[in-house]
């Protein structure tokens, strides 16, 4: 029976051998004898929209990613599959494979976040096992073939696109790079010699970045990445335990240029390891795990090879000392990526130099070094610890302006429980003192803040000049969007700095006068902390959709024109389903919400690592609500990723709005978001 | 024994001409003058006033692609020796997205011009996944006058159906399609002539098309071999672009029957809040002796096919069941927990009449639950 069959296909293939060059029937019979172990992949629900990280120009670059099939690559007979981390990067709910028509469910134990893999476990077993081509037999110029599974679905063979190798050891040694068309259309799919062997699983990578869609921009563009399948299997045992592998730091920023400078230590940070191994400022590396790295790209294409977690033996010399460290654990950078805070609260409208201190947190980290509301910071930055001989840092001097963002840019340079150094002013004296404070964390409860504090100007009328709003509750519209909105502004909007909640109301409470009753239940705080509410209005009796993003940020712009709105405080407030759409664009609107204040409503995809730039959160639950459990996790998972989060319990009530102080709670925490 | 096979395959590999086979240059000399460059309507909102066009008669009909370029009266065409010449429609097949065009004028006529064969094309195989193709197209209006058309070579990287996978491809074409590996579908390449290695016709280059699937622009062209089916008044009828060749200006565009009524038959299930554009569709509900309920479809399950085709959203499910009336059978794949369910839902008609519903609705299927 098998004896016949063989006998067939060569019949056939020699048929084809006739009409075709050597080199089409080399691909074909590749394509065959790989197919069995390209399997496909469908997903359901998930977000919209990936962020494929910072553009140019600092804005959030977005990708729609598309609902089709994706494709995957079996590696091991007890169901393990390995794909693209792209084709999950939104976060699907529902994972199903299938393969010879049958489909099975699957979920995703891991991830390689460096490399763009994820490893996919379904239920059965898989005997079709790819083989591997070993990177060492493979060779730049030799043809290969990329196979996906998205257009052909999984009855039909892959989808076929054939090249070269253009390149071994791209990425910093993590990538082969072909010149077949790499993209959506096969991401998870094998790059396959002719002899049918995998030579590597086809991922988005860009040398640039490493977020979830890093390398799109490049997809059929005749430069396209896999990661050696061989590199894949060495770490496969990792992966199989569920852990995630990230990339590995020693916790140093290296001096001089990338391209031409040798790997020289600028800083080793505070608490990391390669400052708890003794290594300093001026420390030049000379080899990793054993091979000799003479610039910084040879030392990161060394370092790539490991992962949080590993290991790794270093030469440095001091000087002409040689100083071998072995066994060096390398940490994961979201370890690293909590803000670290001063504890202080500046004045909102003060247009002398430098920043007013308005309020410190008592026992945080400004108040430990002796400063307190009144002083004045002149100048920062952070405090780095010289080696000894090193010619002195000349002190710190008051640059010609410094402000609040000045501020935030130092900080943004250390980790929590490193040292900066602040010049200041202290309250009522005319000379400076150069402080040393040791970061903290954000403050996890309220800060004990008075409103009345944060400005220095009494409540006033308008002056002329100012911007003139109307004020107490006023309807717009956006014309070109055919959507309507209200808005509460209390009195000295236009002259003094005001801050802005976006209510989403919840499905079917969008109608006038239940924004009234919202209105009502807020006024007296809105104009004790100095709070503009922005009431959009729904376009359908269901609620939000994703699309209202773009009408929501066009009124938030609107209301940025009519009154002085101080961009640090602008949230995101909703209750039940609009929670979860203030949750949505709290963390999709990058840098727009500095908080987000849900209300009965669990916040859904959140980001896997920590985002940069992101807003705070407040969550209020029922403690009867059913979602009470899914709230918390919530509040764990937010805090893992490094996001502060408030969590605000309603005793004997289930998935209800808050009450009257339960909005006062809320205020407070609001009244503290533009602390440092 | 495939592995020797192989390793024989790989020795010869290298060299990349059969005995006998000839040169791309010889391929493409004898090639580029059976294309046409066409210059029509357009210009405007970013579409080409230029495309392109195959000869398929000694006479001059050239086939193209049944777009914008065509619906303005002056067309014109470049031949491959510079020549300009007019042209006038003869017939146009929306359904297969081909038009068929006539050089020349009463004065101005042909008898010997370079032309593939249509009637031999037809008859030819399909090529699978991995062949070796060449585009001839006037992609990016590079040629004028004499100048060849622009040659591309690639590979077939599939052939199927784009169409027919709900809300995923924005295709006039519903039939099987060529789909290739080279960077084919620019501007003025549609209507150009996808070939074997060696020149024989394939298909034609078809338009620029965003892919829904993966959001990325596909290539793709309409093979010679074209077929549709097409629900006209009196049943189901088949057409094929010989069948336009043949009839020339005779033909006449498929009759359609006019679209029914959308209305979605009744199942009982009431899905979760059609929250974001991905929703996916979880049961909220099953209302008590629904068709749902008798197949035995449960609260919490999560739909995950409908008849095999695969549903992402809630968005997608709705389109697709507006394809059902009252009595079908509908195999739904379900998940419940961490097992995939198989049931046969049978739909009633849905109560209160046949009010219209938006076939691509924004608002979701009756909302369970939360107030």
């Amino acid at each position: 029976m098998i004896c016949s069959s063989v006998t067939l296909t060569i019949t056939f293939f020699i048929g084809e051998l006739l009409a075709q060059s050597p080199l089409q029937n080399a691909i074909q019979v590749a394509v065959k004898r790989v197919a069995p172990s390209v399997v496909t992949i469908e997903t359901s629900g998930g977000s919209e929209v990936i962020s494929l990280g910072r553009g140019p120009r600092d804005q959030d670059k977005l990708l729609r990613k598309g609902v089709g099939a994706t494709t995957g690559v079996i590696v091991h007979p007890d169901g393990w599959i390995l794909s693209s981390a792209f084709n999950f990067a939104n976060k699907p709910t529902s994972i199903i494979v299938s393969i010879n028509q049958t489909k099975h469910i699957a979920r995703i134990v891991a991830t390689d976040t460096t490399r763009s893999i994820a490893l996919l476990k379904i239920p059965i077993a898989t005997p079709q096992v790819a083989e591997v081509a070993p990177i060492s037999q493979l060779q730049t110029g030799q043809t290969v073939i990329a196979l996906g599974r998205t257009l052909s679905g999984a009855e039909a063979p892959p989808s076929v696109s054939v090249g070269i190798i253009s390149a071994l050891n791209r990425i910093q040694g993590k990538a082969i790079q072909t010149d077949a068309k790499i993209s959506p259309i096969n991401y998870g799919g094998p790059l396959v010699d002719l002899s049918g062997r995998v030579a590597g699983i086809l991922v988005p990578l860009s040398p640039q970045g490493e977020g979830d869609g890093a390398g799109i921009e490049w997809y059929d563009s005749g430069i396209g990445f896999s990661v050696p399948l061989e590199h894949c299997l060495k770490n496969l045992p990792k992966l199989m335990e569920g852990k995630d592998l990230k990339r590995g730091m020693l916790g140093i920023l290296l001096k001089g240029d990338p391209l031409m400078d040798p790997p020289e230590v600028g800083t080793a940070q505070t608490g990391l390891p390669a400052q708890k191994a003794g290594m300093q400022t001026g420390d030049r590396i000379v080899s990793v795990g054993g091979i000799a790295v003479d610039n910084q790209t040879q030392f990161q294409r060394e370092m790539s090879k490991y992962y949080a977690g590993d290991k790794v033996s270093l030469v440095y010399k001091r000087g002409d000392k040689v100083v071998p460290v072995d066994g060096l654990e390398l940490i994961s950078p979201s370890n690293s990526k909590e803000q670290a805070q001063l504890g202080i609260y500046p004045i909102r409208d003060d247009e002398g130099k430098g920043i007013l201190i308005r309020h410190v947190n008592p026992k945080g980290p400004a108040d430990l070094a002796g400063l307190a509301s009144g002083d004045r910071i002149l100048a920062a930055r952070p405090f780095v610890v010289l080696p000894a001989g090193s010619p002195a840092i000349p002190a710190l001097k008051p640059p010609p302006k410094f402000g609040r963002a000045d501020l935030v840019q130092s900080m943004e340079r250390i980790l929590p429980g490193m040292e900066m150094e602040l010049l200041v002013q202290k309250n009522g004296q005319m000379s400076s003192k150069t402080f040393k404070v040791k970061s903290g964390l954000a403050l996890e409860g309220l800060a004990d803040l008075n409103p009345a504090t944060a400005t220095n100007r009494p409540l006033q009328g308008d002056r002329p000049g100012d911007k003139k709003p109307q004020t107490g509750l006023i309807s717009g519209t956006n014309n070109a969007q055919d959507r309507s909105w209200k808005a509460f502004l209390p009195k000295g909007a236009g002259r003094e700095v005001h801050g802005i909640v976006v209510w989403f109301h919840p499905p079917g409470r969008g109608r006038d006068n239940d924004l009234e009753e919202i209105v009502n239940l807020w006024e007296n705080e809105l104009n004790r902390h100095r709070l503009v509410l922005l009431m959009p209005q729904s376009h359908v009796e269901t609620g939000w959709n994703v699309s209202d993003a773009s009408f929501i940020n066009e009124t938030v712009k609107a209301i940025q024109e009519l009154a002085n709105i101080d961009p640090n405080r602008i949230v995101a407030h909703g209750f039940a389903q609009g929670g979860q759409m203030a949750g949505y664009l709290g963390l999709t609107q990058k840098g727009l919400y500095k908080g987000v204040a849900a209300v009965g409503a669990i916040p859904s995809n959140l980001p896997r690592e920590s985002p940069d730039n992101g807003p705070k959160f407040f969550l209020s639950t029922g403690d009867r609500d059913p979602q009470m459990e899914a709230i918390k996790t919530s509040q764990k998972t937010l805090r893992g990723l490094g996001i502060p989060c408030f969590l605000h319990i309603i005793p004997q009530s289930g998935q209800q709005y808050l009450d009257l102080g339960g909005i006062e709670t809320l205020n407070r925490w609001i009244e503290g978001l533009d602390g440092l | 024994m495939i592995l020797r096979f192989l390793s024989l395959v790989l020795v010869v590999g290298v060299v990349s001409n059969l005995p006998g086979q000839e040169s791309l240059s010889q391929v493409f000399n004898k090639t580029y003058p059976k294309l046409v460059k066409l210059y029509g309507a357009g210009g405007i909102r970013g579409l080409a006033g230029y495309g392109t066009g195959v000869v398929i008669s000694a006479d001059g009909l050239v086939l193209t692609v049944n777009n914008h370029l065509i619906e303005g009266g002056d067309l014109v065409a470049h031949l491959h020796d510079g020549t300009r010449v007019p042209v006038k429609v003869l017939a146009r097949e929306p359904e297969l997205d081909t038009a068929l065009l006539k050089l020349g004028s009463a004065k101005q006529t042909f008898d010997d011009l370079p032309f593939f064969d249509i009637e031999e094309a037809y008859k030819k195989p399909i090529l699978g996944p991995g062949a070796a193709v060449l585009a001839f197209s006037n992609a990016f209006q590079i040629a004028t006058r004499e100048e060849p058309v622009t040659i591309m070579q690639g590979n077939i990287a599939s052939f199927g159906r784009l169409y027919g996978r709900i809300g995923i491809f924005d295709i006039p074409f519903s039939g099987n399609v060529y789909v290739v590996d080279a960077i084919t579908n620019n501007p003025g390449a549609a209507g150009g002539a996808l070939t074997d290695r060696n020149g024989q016709l394939l298909g034609f280059v078809g338009r620029e098309v965003r892919n829904e699937l993966t959001n990325t622009w596909v290539n793709y062209a309409i093979p010679v071999q074209a077929q549709v089916d097409v629900r006209g008044p009196n049943g189901m009828s088949r057409i094929g672009i010989l069948e336009m060749v043949r009839k020339k200006e005779s033909y006449r565009p498929a009759p359609k029957a006019d679209k029914p009524v959308d209305v979605e038959p009744y199942t009982g299930i009431l899905l979760v809040s059609n929250l974001i554009d991905r929703t996916p569709p979880f049961i909220e509900e099953v209302i008590p002796g629904s068709p749902a309920a008798i197949a035995g479809i449960k609260a919490d399950d999560l739909i995950v096919y409908v008849d095999g085709i695969p549903v992402p959203s809630i968005n997608t499910l709705r389109e697709l069941m507006f394809r059902y009336k009252a009595g079908d059978k509908i195999r739904l794949d379900v998940r419940r927990r961490d097992q995939l369910v198989g049931v046969d839902l049978i739909p009633l008609k849905a109560p209160g009449g046949s009010k219209p519903v938006s076939p691509l609705p924004i608002s979701p299927l009756p909302t369970g639950g939360r107030p």
